[in-house]
Parts: C-alpha cells; sequence; structure tokens
C-alpha cells in the first residue's frame, strides 16, 4: 500500500484528474469535496501522510481548512500543499503563516505535483 | 450584434467618469480576451476570435457557467459558455462530467483573470461557479449597458463568454507599476515554503 493523501478540491474533475496522477506516482488517494468534509477526513484518518487542497470551495475555503488544521496538535505537522487559481500574493502569504507547505496554480503538470507531494512526504 | 472586445490602451490616467469606465471597459475587455485564450491554449486549444452572432454561436451549446466577482473598485460576472466537443477535447479526466468540467474552466477564468486585475490593484472576491445545462439559451433582448459579449472558435469547438461589469463611482483601472497585491506566480508555477 502507498502513502495516503487526501485530496480536497469541490470540482469532480479535478479531483478525478490529481487522483490519476498521484495514484500513478503510487499513493493512495482519499477525497473530500469542501473544506468542512476535508477537516473530518483528515480527523478520521491518522496515517495521512498529505494534503492536496483548493482554496475557493463551498462551506469551508481552503485557507479556513488550514487554519482549523493548524489549531489540531495532532495534525498540524500535516504537511498541505495548496493547488487553486489564486495567485493573490496576500492570500499565498496567508496560507504560508497558518502552516501551509507550498502553493501550486492550475492547471497543474501531473509530474510536478507527483513529485512535490514526494517531496513533501519524504517519499522523493 | 457581436463586439469583439478591443485590445487594451490602459496607460492614460481617466479625467472623468465616463472616460474612467471607458479605459476600464476596454482594460477589462483586453484582459478577458488574453486570459480566454491562455486558458484554453493551456490545455491544447488555439482560439480565434469568432465574429458570428451570439445567437449562433448559443444555438450550439448545451453547458454554461457562470461566477460573480466584486472588490471596491468594480464587481459583475462571467458567463462562459463552451460547446460540448471542445469541452471533450479539453477535458484533463477521461470520465469526468462535462458540466462540472465547464464549472471548473469558469472558475479557472476568473482565477486568471483576477491575477491579471492584481496588477492594475484591483483584488476581486470570486464567487463560486453555477452550471446550467439546457438548450436554445439567448441572451435577453435589450442588452444592459455593461454586457460585453465576444466568440471564439477552435478545431475543436467554440466557446462564448458574455460579462457585465461595473466601475465603481471615483474608480479607475491603471496599470501599477509594481502593485501591492500582484499574483506572485504565474499559472502552472508553484512555491514551497
Amino acid at each position: 500500500m502507498g502513502k495516503k493523501v487526501l485530496v480536497i478540491d469541490d470540482s469532480a474533475t479535478v479531483r478525478q484528474q490529481v487522483r490519476t496522477a498521484l495514484a500513478l506516482g503510487g499513493f493512495d488517494v482519499l477525497e473530500a469535496s469542501d473544506g468542512a468534509e476535508g477537516v473530518e477526513r483528515i480527523k478520521q484518518h491518522g496515517d495521512l501522510t498529505a494534503v492536496v487542497c483548493d482554496v475557493n470551495m463551498p462551506r469551508m475555503n481552503g485557507l479556513e481548512l488550514l487554519e482549523t488544521v493548524a489549531k489540531d496538535p495532532t495534525r498540524s505537522k500535516l504537511p498541505i500543499l495548496m493547488l487553486t487559481t489564486e495567485g493573490q500574493a496576500e492570500m499565498v502569504q496567508r496560507a504560508k503563516a497558518a502552516g501551509a507547505k507550498g502553493w501550486m496554480l492550475k492547471p497543474f503538470k501531473a509530474e510536478l505535483l507527483v513529485m512535490t507531494v514526494k517531496k513533501l512526504t519524504g517519499s522523493a | 450584434m457581436p463586439n469583439p472586445m478591443d485590445k487594451p490602451t490602459a496607460s492614460a490616467t481617466p479625467a472623468g467618469d465616463s472616460d474612467a469606465l471607458r479605459v476600464a471597459t476596454s482594460v477589462f475587455d483586453g484582459l478577458v480576451l488574453d486570459v480566454t485564450r491562455a486558458l484554453f491554449e493551456s490545455y491544447g486549444v488555439k482560439l480565434d476570435l469568432d465574429g458570428s452572432p451570439a445567437e449562433t454561436i448559443l444555438r450550439s451549446v448545451k453547458l454554461i457557467s457562470t461566477i460573480g466577482f466584486s472588490s471596491e473598485a468594480l464587481g459583475g460576472s462571467l458567463l462562459l459558455a463552451v460547446t460540448d466537443d471542445l469541452l471533450q477535447k479539453t477535458l484533463p479526466a477521461p470520465d469526468a462530467s462535462l458540466a462540472d468540467w465547464c464549472g471548473e474552466l469558469a472558475n479557472q477564468l476568473l482565477g486568471r483573470l483576477k491575477n491579471q486585475l492584481l496588477k492594475y490593484s484591483v483584488v476581486v472576491n470570486l464567487a463560486l461557479p453555477v452550471v446550467v445545462s439546457g438548450g436554445e439559451f439567448k441572451l435577453p433582448g435589450r442588452r444592459r449597458p455593461h454586457a460585453r459579449h465576444v466568440g471564439f472558435v477552435s478545431e475543436a469547438g467554440r466557446v462564448f463568454i458574455h460579462t457585465e461589469m461595473e466601475l465603481s463611482k471615483n474608480a479607475q483601472l491603471v496599470r501599477q507599476p509594481e502593485a501591492a497585491g500582484a499574483a506572485s506566480m504565474d499559472e502552472g508555477e508553484f512555491v514551497l515554503f
């Protein structure tokens, strides 16, 4: 079994795209369709090794998810990579301050995403 | 009547509200053209302007997606209509839903537009996309003053963009050499912390 990675995006197409890329890279992939569901998945799966997370989503956005996870001492070290269309410097800084490990702008290249997640999970 | 959007001439500082609106509309229209072409090019599709009437393009469309945006300086909405053949051509996951992909394309289009507007010190907030499927889409017979549209054609299908952008009173859309909130990355790039 590969390392477990959670993909959070409100677009099923993007989730499928990320899932396919990461599965080919040897990861086991879980999905959530918004930040609130993502937080639940993170709580449920203590063996997660990384999260790939969108920013603009219903119910709870990616920055709010980051800030929620950061408050949980048991999960605050979980590497989270933001994958989004947003490139605003202020948002990138807010994510960094909240503990995100990286920021990637869509559309993404599959090999780059896999390489980055491998680096974040210590698999590179 | 189609109104292919002109390229922007954004350097002049407008003298009054009507000038500011004219310049802002020109800049905004130019940005919409540029980001639309760039988005589809990133999925391997070259778009050319399509001067066909809106009704003709919309007749071939089954899915549309719309997103609202707002900021202190301006607000409005963008509607993206893409023919199924072009959605299929750009689909990044083989079995994905065309409707979901239509919404994500609109999201990525607005994201690119937002990143460009940052260079004008305009920080827009984006709403979530709404996708509608159907047939016989039509624009209202009487166009609102801020409504604009443009059509594109490619070997793989057609794209139609309808925008409404209103400029706030006393606001301007002038490119800033070093805008404070400017995008720190281009599409496809990443940074690790």
